[in-house]
């Protein structure tokens, strides 16, 4: 009982994020911002995203009228995402435990005064966590825009699962590694200034400073940092389309920030039906002093029609660099359904695995959500 | 939020103020026989025409830069030019029903060739 509660207070604090979908850029060539006002993804839909793709492209039964999108005048736009979860999981004590919790109740505000200026904010419901906002500039010469705010950092492949090694991970460290993930937990909103460009056909440029968050602290709100103190980041994406239907990303990321240095490759290929992710990154002292830690993403998935997805997925994350002890891999089988506009069912079995740990290996979990937003 | 950040903000906030009055964001760049003065006016008429042939805008755009030209984009304005043809020149008496991609294209890519 006792690990239950813990379980459900854990992921309430935790599990809150505005997250994306990177395959859907993928799959149309396109970069995040086709679909979402952030132009690093994530978050509120703008019209394309609302009116024609949540609406035509993505959903198994497509409605004749248009629901409503959250436009309340030309000048404000509100959008809202809320999702639950159940985890089916064997507890310390052996038992079939099957919480069932709010993963995310979030309401969005975009006010646009002007066609290139727009104010972002996002409202936690649940209260409590550090919210993402934001103020833009956008529509400058090269689709460039510069933003100043509290900001998930441009990196890598920015999955809607901060569960990922690639993202969060085990926040909770479930396993007994001294870290199982990277640190880009759903709590990572530090504050800083952004920037983004297209620097030739399909070759976009984002780059960042803010507090530092890999190993700052951010509450302090960097008062006590010096300017080398902050975090950089850098990010360069290709875009390349072949014969219309194959279409490819191909990310370098950056992250530096004192003697913290982090750099991924990160991207994919979509074939028609078939999409393949990949992610490789190595963080020098950023999950403990003096170490290498390392960690990869393979996802492949097939959508055997609009609205279906089966996805496999394998990760693997090292946080000391030796591969032979204290590393942990999954590998998870999982279906997305999106039945009709704004909902979303996902079905997932993982299967954890770890190297040299005491203890017995853990047992495959089952997880369901429903997604529901506007 | 410290000097710096806020110094930030009020630059953004300045320099969005004066970028918003050269705006040409929501003007379609290479409409070359459409004359909708909007993107927001095009993409209302482009739901059409993607359902006209059941297909989605993938099918005729690079989605990365919907102004750039491609096969089907290059079949599809001459369609366009044809339709607005036959509207004009053979459709105009008072309450004529109007061509559409529909009208053929009965929601495929291609009509059907067979009576
Ligand atoms: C059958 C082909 C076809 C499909 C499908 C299609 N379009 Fe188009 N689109 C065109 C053509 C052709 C033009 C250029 C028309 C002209 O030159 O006047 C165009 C132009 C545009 C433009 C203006 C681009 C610019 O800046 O010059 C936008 C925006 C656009 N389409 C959006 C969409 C959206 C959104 C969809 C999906 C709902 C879509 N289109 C589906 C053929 C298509
Ligand atoms: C008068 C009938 C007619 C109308 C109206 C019409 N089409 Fe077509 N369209 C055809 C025919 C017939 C073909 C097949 C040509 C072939 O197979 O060689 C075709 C083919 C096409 C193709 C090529 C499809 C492929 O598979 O390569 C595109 C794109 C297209 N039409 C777009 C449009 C759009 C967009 C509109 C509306 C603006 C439109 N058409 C309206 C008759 C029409």
């Amino acid at each position: 009982m006792k690990t239950r509660l813990f379980w459900i207070i854990i992921t309430l604090l935790v599990f809150q994020i505005a997250v994306a979908v990177p395959r859907f850029s993928l799959e149309n060539g396109a970069s995040c911002n086709l679909c979402h006002v952030n132009p690093t993804g994530g978050g509120m839909r703008n019209d394309y995203g609302t009116t024609i793709f949540a609406l035509d492209e993505l959903p198994r039964i497509t409605m004749e009228s248009e629901p409503w999108d959250g436009v309340i005048n030309e000048h404000l736009k509100i959008g809202g995402e809320f999702r639950i979860q159940s985890l089916i999981h064997e507890n310390a004590a052996g038992d079939i435990a099957t919480p069932i919790f709010p993963m995310q109740a979030d309401l969005t505000t975009l006010v646009t005064p002007t066609d290139n200026f727009s104010i972002y904010g996002n409202i936690r419901l649940s209260g409590g966590i550090l919210n993402e906002f934001w103020a833009m500039v956008s529509g400058l010469p090269n689709e460039s825009w510069v933003r100043v705010g509290r900001i998930l950092p441009d990196y890598g492949l920015k999955l809607d699962d901060h569960t990922a090694f690639i993202r969060g991970g085990n926040i909770r460290q479930t396993h007994g590694l001294t870290a199982e993930g990277l640190f880009f937990a759903p709590t990572l909103l530090p504050t800083g200034i952004e920037a983004g460009t297209k620097i030739g056909n399909g070759i976009r440029l984002t780059g960042g400073i803010s507090n530092a968050f890999v190993r700052g602290v951010e509450p302090s709100y960097g008062f006590s940092e010096s300017i080398s103190d902050k975090a950089f980041s850098l990010k360069v994406t290709r875009l390349k389309s072949y014969f219309e239907f194959v279409h490819t990303m191909n990310a370098i990321s950056l992250i530096r920030e004192s003697n913290v240095t982090v750099a991924g490759i990160s991207g994919g290929i979509s074939l028609n039906r078939i999409t393949w992710h990949y992610e490789f990154d190595r963080v020098e002292n950023g999950i403990q002093d003096t170490t290498i830690s390392h960690a990869m993403y393979q996802e492949l998935s097939y959508s055997p029609a609009q609205g279906l997805t089966l996805i496999g997925r394998y990760e693997f994350f090292d946080p000391d660099l030796d591969y032979a002890s204290e590393a942990i891999q999954r590998i998870v089988a999982g279906v997305e359904v999106f039945p009709r506009y704004g909902l979303q069912y996902i079905f997932q079995v993982r299967v954890t695995r770890t190297d040299n740990i005491p203890g017995g290996q853990p047992t495959p979990e089952f997880l369901c959500q429903l997604h529901y937003w506007f | 939020m410290n000097k710096t950040g806020f110094f930030f903000l009020i630059t953004i906030l300045v320099t969005g103020w004066i970028f918003s009055s050269v705006s040409d964001k929501d003007k379609p760049k290479d409409l070359q026989v459409l004359s909708f003065e909007t993107i927001n006016e095009t993409k209302t008429y482009m739901k059409t025409v993607a359902k006209g042939l059941g297909v989605k805008c993938i099918f005729c755009h690079n989605l990365d830069d919907f102004s750039l030209d491609t096969d089907h984009k290059k079949i599809a304005r001459n369609m366009m030019k044809m339709t607005k043809t036959l509207n004009e020149d053979y459709f105009s008496w008072k309450d004529a029903r109007q061509i559409e991609c529909w009208t053929c294209h009965q929601g495929e890519k291609e009509p059907p060739e067979k009576k």
